[in-house]
């Protein structure tokens, strides 16, 4: 073995080896001060996405949109099959639309006798699906908002009707939206006829679990699920799904949402409710605010007078 | 045999970062944005590792090191974590690679079969020990068994596309020296 293949190594092979060596230790020590220090990292990382991201959309864009394109040719194919099915769902649709309609009706009415107004804070920004989380391990997207357009970690984002998910992580022009079905998402719901609330953590399907529910046998498959104000992470009354009863038995949320294709979310603006925190300063008040309070249940009585 | 033999190694390590960087990019693609109960193999880490147990010169430390740890933070893996993992593994399968030149097609396969579950385990391993959150043990086996299943085809792809294969004993490069 007078020309041993390693011989090559000879010169190289130290230098080589320490410089692996250093790559080693700054790559652990990343991970440990992630570790450690996980916000600051992860901010780091925000900003990486937030710099790589964006600049790769020239290239992104126009694959997705081929690649969209022939999956939606594949569906022209079943063209004739889907309209038979179209039609069909209209019809169903146009029986809702009537039950709709007479419930709007009824609700105008309602609000109008209650004299209800509706937040006017809950506003929201509409973002475009950049890109996903890429692992078949975590459900995320990458949305192009961000900092710049004012948003905050923690807001619900959803698509047209159902809830998607919340912001976490925030670029100065993009942001994170961990998905309902994320395996580290839970959050606070209210299960709409019987009113119980419950936590629904995702698992990495598309009908996250029902965890925390007091009492099971109050619910029945088909229920509606809706985000509760609980701990402030959501506002409240937001479309979360509909309960039904797993394959393992278990009560599940069929979301809403349409998980197969996010393009559009809309990140709704949550500014946080006012709390009570003490609970003194009613009785000693000054006396101004019992002026204020006079008259306004006068007018009030004397609006309710003449309906009685 | 005009070009130089350091232009044909950057050409090498260049279309590395290439394929890497595609690969990388094709999996950020907001296709399918709802879970899936069985999760595509990981062309990225079978690349890798059939270019270095192929030709191991044209896939430096460093390229390694870059697109996994680019791959760490865009894909929200611990950063430096897995990618401290694979460079490790892929440098003791760097040093077999002699060994390894002469063997049939599915001992490689087993080989590796054996450094993926070697890096899963690793990966795992410190994740548990530094009480990281995981993800699910199920969907991670599934991952590993279609890698390990779909090697071949990356491999074989590689090898037809861009002639990457093992150099033949006492073959030279341009220079003369051997590979």
């Amino acid at each position: 073995m007078a020309r041993d293949p390693r011989q090559k190594e000879d010169y190289f092979g130290p230098l080589r080896r320490l410089l692996t060596g250093v790559v080693l230790l700054i790559l652990t020590a990343f991970f440990v001060v992630w570790r450690v220090d996980s916000p600051r990292v992860e901010r780091f990382r925000a900003a990486v996405v937030d710099r790589f991201v964006p600049s790769l959309d020239w290239m992104m864009v126009p694959v997705t949109g081929t690649i969209n394109l022939v999956t939606d040719f594949r569906s022209y194919q079943r063209l004739v099959e889907q309209n038979r099915d179209l039609r069909r769902e209209l019809q169903t649709m146009k029986a809702w639309k009537e039950a709709a309609l007479q419930l709007e009706q009824e609700n105008a009415k309602l609000r109008d006798l209650n004299k209800v107004s509706l937040d006017p804070q809950l506003t929201y920004i509409t973002g475009i699906v950049l890109a996903d989380s890429g692992s078949p391990f975590r459900q995320s997207v990458l949305l192009n908002v961000g900092a710049r357009d004012g948003i905050v970690d923690g807001w619900a984002a959803m698509d047209g009707i159902g809830l998607v998910g919340r912001i976490a992580g925030v670029g100065q022009e993009t942001s994170r939206v961990i998905l309902l079905s994320d395996t580290s998402s839970t959050i606070p719901i209210t299960i709409q006829p019987s009113g119980q609330r419950a936590i629904l953590a995702g698992d990495n399907t598309l009908a996250p679990p029902i965890e925390f529910l007091e009492d099971p046998d109050q619910v029945r498959p088909g229920d509606r699920v809706v985000s509760s104000g609980d701990g402030d992470v959501f506002p409240p009354d937001l479309l979360v799904g509909q309960v039904v009863l797993g394959s393992d038995r278990r009560l599940r949320v069929r979301l809403t949402a349409d998980f197969e294709r996010l393009e559009f979310l809309r990140v709704l603006r949550n500014q946080g409710r006012e709390s009570i925190v003490d609970t003194g300063s009613l009785i000693e008040s000054s006396q101004p605010s019992f002026e204020v309070m006079g008259p306004t249940l006068e007018t009030d009585e004397t609006q309710a007078n003449p309906d009685g | 045999m005009v070009e130089a033999p350091i232009t044909r190694v950057w050409l090498g390590v260049v279309s590395y970062l290439g394929i890497g960087f595609a690969v990388l990019v094709l999996r950020m693609l907001p296709l399918g944005t709802e879970p899936i109960a069985v999760p595509f193999p990981d062309i990225f880490i079978s690349v890798t590792l059939a270019w270095v147990t192929r030709r191991p010169d044209l896939v430096p430390f460093f390229a390694i090191a870059i697109l996994f740890f680019a791959a760490d933070l865009l894909l929200m893996r611990p950063p430096g974590l897995y990618s401290a993992v694979v460079l490790i593994a892929t440098d003791i399968l760097r040093r077999q690679t002699d060994g390894m030149r002469n063997l049939p097609f599915i001992l490689e396969w087993m080989v590796i079969a054996a450094t993926l579950v070697a890096i899963t385990v690793g990966y795992r391993a410190i994740l548990f020990v530094t009480f990281t959150p995981m993800a699910p043990l199920g969907l991670t086996l599934l991952q590993l068994v279609m890698t390990a299943a779909f090697y071949p085809l990356v491999a074989g792809i590689l090898q037809v596309a861009l002639g990457l294969r093992k150099p033949a004993r006492g073959e030279v490069d341009t220079r003369g020296k051997p590979l």
